[in-house]
């Protein structure tokens, strides 16, 4: 219990320190009111969201600027409350709901710059007879007027009245399967952890009218152009920019909205964190349920990693002992494959493995991203499984199977009851490891449109513009999980080693 | 019991056995003895098929296991090993290490394994340690366990390779006894082994290996006090001599006195013998002989122990010119020298130059 005690103890440090380091580097914010003059961001930091245009529109307006690029908005935003940037370009729709939250949030419109937002496509034929059906559909809303009232209900000043059941659609429709991007409020965001906004408002309005029911994955907009280009998905959503650039490889449909390009930044400081802490937590977990979301992203982080470890400690095992088979065409062909597999496992980064899996080798397959992160997992787990299985058997002194040998003992019973059990012995401390590492490891798969506990917490972060709390949140649930398990590999090792055995057992 | 026949093994450097034909009877005590490098480990492995011979069959009672029908490990039940290293399996008290092949392949129960188990424990000694796991025991236990754990397979031949070779001196002698017990009991064994006296002693047949083969056989007498082929009696004199060459004053002089006193236990010289003829060594060589010596020299020391008239004899023999230690000015090493020895005798030829013979109290 005192290993219990000490650990807590060490969270909360940790806790103490990530709080107070949000709450000085938030207090460090520029204090200055500025002028309503553009020409005060010549010089500035400037955040940008990687892949987004305004990356390109900052580098034209203000060619002194430097530039940091975020993986999100949330990033950028809480960049921006820190005081690391000290403006970002953003669109009128998203800025309008930024600033219901964000209340010290300022902005300029920038001249000269407006971006047209529309549906993607795919370039072939299905896609063409998709944006034909989708610019028909734009064109009769706007003529009915109820283009222009979606878009009051959605982009204007005040919250909108959230309704939009997914699943009432055809279930024997045709099924359109669609990236979504929840980080873009209000294009498509999430509310009571279903997807919500004005696109998905729209493309529901669609599919009841042309019969087709939706299948989503959450994923980045820049992934779900990936996977637009590999055929994997059928309609990219997320307030996507048409550029010219972006026209080549994708089909886009009539812009729906035209919009204005903004400066945004922070009159004054982001604000006292420690005030804010009881609602951030508010936020964070209980508005809409979200601890429901984060349960589910706890469920879903945990079964990758089972799955994995279960898979890739029988694929690593079936493997080596394939390799060292009597039956020499087989032992060989394991070898040379495990040598292979490990080498192109081992050398590559795990989101690069998964990004290839899901998008390029199960690409055009119905395969849920779960499925192939558990595959990806499996593969990678598998190669460590060998590799160290390999090392720790080659590591029992020769003469223990000589001596097994002598004593009448067969090859496979030899490996079985004389070599394995002490390979274990160096084999179990590297394997609890590699099993913490792999929970870790498995945060990258909201790359691939899975819902882990990262995921829920970037969706979170994106939906209620909360810089901090999640992160520190998602944080302490990792490595209390990582605590757990590894507290009770270690139960297990210390239950199953022979020297902690009862030894006087034959007497009895 | 055991015939072999033209067995020939070979590596891709080396040729350890060229042409090997013998025939092992029940009741057998064969020592293996020779220089290192000669083949005897891998003889007595090729017996029970650790290593795979090139060519040549091994009978065992009318079966050829050199055959590849041949099921080995069937036959490698019934013919123990014991190594040098004595390999107990880490992960399994004493008595499970004992336990665990009658159970495993012999299908004997439980109770059954651990009476005989413990039995024989009792035998090596070793009862009150059936529950400690091999690395709490001693060097000279270790192997005494695995030789219990051999017999528990109730072998009809039981093999060792060398061993006493990795235990300390003080070990060996507890070693030694449980192999003498079992050779009393009349089990077929072979044996290499560095100890001669061991090897004289335990077995009724010595084998002399060398040069890919048994250069000579013999019993004990034939092999140790006449032997007749060359290299046989320059071995055999050999082990009852210790020679050393010193050359320069850089010589590792701590170093020769342990490796003498290493020689002498091995030849049972008494331990009051030793230190006298350390200090001998020290007073002659280091005081009296060097400074006199100059850069280059060759100055060869030999000491011989017989054990029949228990007489040791250091014998100094070096170049230059005459020069008789006992008109040496270092009248204070010549005093210690005087109290470990009962005599010193100098002579001087053209051939031979200087020759100091001592003989040790």
């Amino acid at each position: 219990m005192k290993a219990v005690k000490k650990i807590l103890c060490a969270a909360l440090a940790l806790l103490i320190c990530l709080v107070c380091f949000a709450a000085c580097s938030g207090s460090e914010t520029e204090g200055g009111t500025g002028g309503d003059e553009l020409t005060r961001f010549e010089d500035a930091k400037l955040g940008v969201v990687t892949g987004s245009l305004f990356g390109g529109y900052s580098k034209e307006q203000f060619p002194n600027a430097s530039i940091s690029e975020f993986n999100n908005f949330a990033d950028v935003l809480m960049a921006l409350k820190q005081g690391k940037v000290e403006g970002t370009m953003l669109d009128r729709p998203n800025f309008n709901s930024v600033k219901r939250t964000e209340s010290g949030l300022s902005c300029l419109t920038v001249p000269a710059y407006s971006v047209e937002i529309g549906f993607g496509f795919q370039k072939n034929d299905g896609g063409n007879t998709l944006r034909e059906q989708m610019n028909g559909f734009l064109q009769e809303l706007g003529e009915s007027g109820k283009l222009q009232e979606l878009l009051d209900k959605w982009y204007g000043e005040t919250e909108p009245q959230v309704s939009v059941p997914l699943n009432e659609l055809n279930d024997n429709a045709k099924s359109l399967k669609v990236s979504i991007d929840t980080t873009r409020k209000p294009f498509v965001y999430r509310y009571n952890n279903e997807p919500v906004g004005f696109e998905i408002e729209v493309l529901y309005l669609f599919c009841e009218k042309y019969d087709y029911k939706i299948t989503v994955e959450d994923v980045s907009f820049a992934s779900g152009l990936a996977g637009l280009a590999g055929e994997k998905y059928d309609l990219v959503c997320g307030g996507l920019y048409m550029t010219p650039e972006r026209k080549e490889s994708v089909n886009f449909s009539d812009p729906y909205m035209k919009a204005d390009v903004v400066m945004a930044f922070f009159d004054e400081g982001g604000g006292g964190f420690w005030s804010s802490v009881g609602e951030s937590f508010e936020k964070t977990f209980v508005r809409e349920g979200r601890w429901k979301a984060i349960l589910q992203g706890i469920g879903t982080t945990l079964l990758i990693s089972v799955s994995a470890v279960l898979g890739g400690t029988v694929l690593g095992f079936l493997l080596y002992l394939a390799s060292r088979s009597k039956y020499k065409g087989l032992s060989a062909f394991a070898r040379g494959f495990a040598r292979v597999y490990s080498k192109i496992i081992t050398g590559m980064p795990t989101l690069v493995v998964l990004m290839l899996l899901f998008y390029v080798v199960f690409g055009k397959t119905d395969l849920s991203g779960v499925v192939v992160a558990i595959i990806g997992f499996i593969l990678t787990f598998g190669s460590f499984v060998y590799s160290q299985l390999k090392l720790t058997v080659e590591g029992v002194d020769v003469g223990q199977t000589e001596a097994a040998y002598a004593l009448g003992y067969s090859r496979n019973r030899t490996f079985f009851r004389i070599v394995l059990p002490q390979a274990m012995k160096m084999f179990a401390p590297a394997y609890s490891a590699e099993i913490v590492s792999l929970v870790k490891a498995t945060s990258v798969v909201g790359y691939i449109a899975v819902e882990d506990l990262t995921k829920v917490g970037d969706i979170i972060r994106s939906n209620t513009y909360e810089a901090f709390f999640p992160l520190i949140a998602v944080a302490l649930i990792y490595f209390l999980l990582t605590w757990g398990i590894s507290a009770l590999l270690d139960l297990v090792r210390r239950k199953t080693d022979p020297r902690k055995r009862k030894r006087s057992f034959v007497e009895a | 019991m055991i015939r072999i026949e033209h067995l020939k093994k070979e590596y891709p450097n080396v040729t350890p056995l060229k042409d090997v034909t013998v025939t092992i009877n029940r009741g057998d005590v064969i020592s293996v003895i020779g220089p290192s490098g000669t083949g005897k480990s891998t003889f007595i492995r090729c017996i029970n098929r650790l290593e795979t011979p090139t060519s040549g069959e091994i009978w065992v009672d009318d079966e050829c296991i050199t055959d590849k029908k041949c099921d080995i490990c069937k036959v490698r039940r019934k013919m123990g090993m014991v190594f040098q290293s004595f390999n107990l399996f880490p992960h399994m008290t004493v008595i499970e290490n004992i336990m665990a092949a009658p159970m495993d392949l012999n299908k004997v129960s439980k109770k059954e394994a651990y009476e005989e188990g413990m039995r024989l424990l009792r035998t090596v000694g070793l009862a009150d340690k059936a529950n400690n796991f091999p690395d709490e025991l001693s060097g000279g236990q270790k192997q005494r366990v695995a030789i219990a754990r051999t017999l528990a397979m109730k072998p009809d031949i039981i093999l060792f390779d060398e061993p006493t070779s990795a235990l300390d001196p003080t070990m060996v002698g507890e070693v030694q006894a449980v192999i003498r017990d079992l050779a009393r009991q009349g089990l077929t064994m072979v044996i290499v082994t560095h100890e001669m006296h061991f090897a004289r002693e335990i077995a009724n047949r010595v084998f002399y290996m060398d040069e890919g083969g048994i250069y000579e056989e013999g019993t004990p007498e034939e092999i140790f006090d006449h032997p007749k082929r060359e290299k046989t009696i320059r071995f055999i004199k050999h082990i009852k001599v210790f020679e050393r060459l010193i050359e320069s004053k850089d010589f590792d002089f701590i170093g020769f006195n342990t490796a003498l006193e290493e020689f002498c236990r091995k030849s049972q010289t008494p331990q009051k013998t030793i230190y006298r003829a350390q200090s001998v060594f020290e007073e002659l060589c280091v005081q009296i002989l060097l400074p006199v010596l100059g850069e280059k020299f060759n100055l060869s020391v030999t000491f011989e122990y017989s054990q029949d008239g228990e007489i040791a004899t250091m014998q100094f023999v070096y170049g230059g010119a005459p020069f008789d230690p006992n008109t040496s000015e270092n009248i204070l090493s010549l005093k210690l020298i005087q109290n470990a020895a009962e005599s010193v005798e100098y002579e001087y030829s053209e051939e031979e130059g200087n020759l100091v013979t001592v003989k040790i109290k």
